[in-house]
């Protein structure tokens, strides 16, 4: 096995101290950090995502694979920054208001990061204001999560305040979250709705016209 | 079928959340109507589709004609109640998100509730005594699930999976115990209590209102707290606050 697929394996395996050690021994071998980042973490995590899909990975293994891939990527970032490699687009991201729940954002966020965008953590139990004032900062992608049925609706609210303060043309809206569907991301005039954590990276792309 | 209810109580099987156990036996005992109780496990909103397909399960199983209607003791409970169907007979539901509505006696006090104390953990005499994990107050990830981690993942995985599985308890502020008339409901308020002091939690007991079961068991539906799903319609999401309202159901 190269050490490539050895940084890839420790990934799936979401071990964090396995990925970090082969990594520095990779950087020692002067592989190219963005190889090590396309062809290791971002494929490794791409064969997490589909074990996912199968249901052979659950919630945990996501959660320990993508922790492994970070522990890598903040060793990669510093290098890859000098490579002059440039971000794939803004996000900014958080659960809406009332909903205290970030198991789903946390993952989505590495996730998010580890494909290559550069994402603005807006938190949990985040008012309507600061979705708008993510839009109106730069933000090319607003994501928002929810866990329950009763705070779900207040993705609607943020979109019709998007509309008033007219800034909902300046971004791309995506949403997630255990009771959201794509008729409710239909309905409420979403872009774009990811019903976890590897579809996110996988819209967040198209809506981004970056698909691949 | 005689329906005349001069001649006959009405007959209704009430499908019910395991959480709903003791106010629902207690309205049926009481009931003019003759009420079948069916106890499904209160565990299941956190598998919807596991919900689902018991709850349809159970529904496809009533012969026509064999009630007057199905009682479902829920609520939305994680989109699980969504897509149900009506056969040949009615189905009934209480417009509500979860059991707390149900718990508290209006959808309205439960808004107004989170509305205050969106991080609020609640819990009951009946929540308590059928948790599958035993009759213990848990917040979060239980011991037995760290071990299952440790073994699964090693120690240094598990360590964080409790972590990050377990931050949201950390957001919590409030926990609540919704008071009823069962009888061993002091003693069962003293261990949420001390759950509440461990965790630091601000804890508060609220009374309970049984007033929504008792008008579900005994037939008493009014159209804003209660949806009444035809023969052949099914459940979906509302946009407006009744949450649900009934479809046609496409031929099957």
């Amino acid at each position: 096995m190269s050490l490539l697929e050895e940084i890839r394996q420790a990934v799936i395996d979401g071990d964090a101290k396995a990925t970090v050690k082969k990594v520095e021994e990779g950087l020692a071998a002067e592989l190219d950090p963005n190889i090590i980042l396309n062809d290791a973490l971002i494929s490794g995590m791409q064969e997490v995502g589909r074990l996912f899909e199968e249901g052979e990975y659950f919630v945990p293994e996501m959660l320990i694979a993508a922790r492994a891939m970070t522990a890598a990527l903040k060793i990669l970032r510093p290098l890859l920054a000098a490579q002059g490699v440039q971000a794939l687009g803004k996000i900014a991201i958080g659960t809406v208001q009332g909903d205290l729940h970030d198991i789903g954002k946390s993952l989505v966020i590495m996730m998010l990061e580890g494909a290559g965008f550069e994402v603005v953590d807006l938190g949990i139990d985040v008012p309507v204001e600061r979705f708008i004032e993510a839009a109106r900062s730069g933000a090319q992608i607003v994501a928002m999560s929810a866990l329950l049925t009763t705070t779900m609706t207040n993705m609607k609210t943020v979109i019709d305040a998007m509309q008033t303060e007219n800034v909902r043309d300046q971004v791309q809206v995506l949403i997630g979250g255990a009771p959201i569907t794509q008729g409710y991301a239909d309905e409420i005039g979403a872009d774009g709705y990811a019903p976890d954590a590897t579809s996110a990276v996988r819209v967040a792309r198209q809506l981004l016209g970056k698909a691949g | 079928m005689n329906t005349d209810p001069q001649q006959r109580p009405a007959q209704y099987l009430a499908l019910t959340c395991g959480s709903q156990a003791r106010a629902v036996y207690a309205a049926a005992a009481v009931a003019r109507s003759l009420v079948t109780v069916r106890l499904l496990d209160q565990g299941l909103h956190n598998t919807p589709s596991q919900l689902r397909v018991q709850l349809q399960r159970q529904i496809d199983e009533v012969a026509p004609d064999q009630v007057d209607a199905i009682l479902l003791v829920y609520g939305l409970c994680g989109n699980g109640t969504l897509g149900l169907c009506a056969r040949e007979t009615p189905l009934v539901i209480p417009r509500a998100h979860d059991c707390i509505t149900l718990y508290l006696g209006s959808r309205q006090r439960y808004q107004q509730e989170i509305s205050a104390y969106p991080g609020t953990y609640w819990c009951s005499q009946d929540y308590l005594e059928r948790n599958r994990q035993g009759d213990e107050v848990t917040l979060g990830a239980s011991a037995s699930l760290y071990q299952q981690y440790v073994e699964k993942y090693g120690q240094d995985n598990a360590d964080y999976l409790m972590d990050a599985l377990g931050a949201w308890a950390a957001h919590y502020q409030r926990l609540v115990y919704i008071e009823t008339s069962a009888p061993d409901s002091a003693s069962y308020r003293r261990r949420a209590e001390e759950k509440a002091a461990q965790r630091s939690l601000r804890f508060e007991s609220l009374p309970g209102n049984p007033c929504l079961v008792e008008a579900l068991i005994t037939g008493q539906w009014n159209e804003a707290d209660f949806l009444i799903v035809p023969p052949h319609h099914h459940i979906v999401r509302g946009n407006d606050e009744l949450i649900i309202r009934a479809a046609p159901a496409a031929h099957s």
